[in-house]
């Protein structure tokens, strides 16, 4: 059966702020600009990370 | 057809009604002609006519100035629902629009598809990454919402 991802945990943790992250959900970074995090990930080895800036859980999406 | 899983956000002492969010983020690929590319987790929003990015991408696009376009067209002024236009401004670019196969792969050889089209850095910060919109994505897939079921899925057209 395939299953919604419950990230709730992560998306508390980082809320306003942006990560990097490894193929497999492994946070490499977090910081408030998306250079940072790529600077970061880049120090750590990681030259092509994913990265997502995490909302406010306050904030509701009506685009 | 690819099955990707919806995220869910528990928010259950926000007050509020809604006790579980249900959000179609989406890892996908954003290529510029040389083949310099970023991974941008994007929210699938089926409202929005385009595809949209944080600006701060831009420079590793190889775009030094966002808000110089092609051409006057490509400057698009920017509202939602609950606002009053134009909220923001979109600045397009000729961009590559990648969409894997799986979300844990995001390597040249797992592409579901490719799609060159353009994609608009937004001025001002929106609280997302990237917006998959209409122009480029909706256009290009099938898009399948089961949220009952945790899932969406995705199908290439052409």
């Amino acid at each position: 059966m395939f299953k919604a991802k419950d990230r709730t945990d992560f998306f508390r943790k980082y809320q306003n702020m942006w990560v990097a992250l490894t193929d497999d959900d492994n946070v490499i970074s977090a910081g408030s600009t998306l250079d940072d995090v790529l600077e970061e990930a880049k120090s750590k080895g990681v030259e092509n990370p994913v990265t997502a800036k995490i909302p406010d859980l306050s904030c509701e999406f009506i685009l | 057809m690819p099955r990707f899983p919806y995220t869910k956000i528990s928010i259950p002492f926000s007050g509020k009604f809604l006790k579980i969010k249900n959000c179609p983020y989406l890892r996908v690929g954003i290529r510029n002609k040389y083949g310099q590319m970023v991974k941008v987790e994007c929210y699938i929003d089926t409202g929005a006519q385009f595809c949209m990015l944080d600006n701060s991408y831009a420079k590793y696009l190889g775009i030094t100035d966002y808000k110089q376009t092609k051409s006057a067209e490509d400057t698009l002024s920017i509202g939602g629902i609950g606002g009053k236009a134009p909220q923001n401004t979109g600045y397009f670019h000729d961009l590559q629009l990648v969409i894997f196969k799986d979300q844990h792969r995001l390597e040249t050889d797992n592409i579901l598809q490719a799609v060159d089209t353009k994609i608009g850095f937004l001025e001002k910060s929106v609280p997302a990454s990237g917006i998959l919109g209409v122009y480029g994505f909706l256009d290009h897939f099938t898009f399948l919402a089961n949220i009952p079921d945790g899932y969406f899925e995705i199908e290439p057209k052409f």
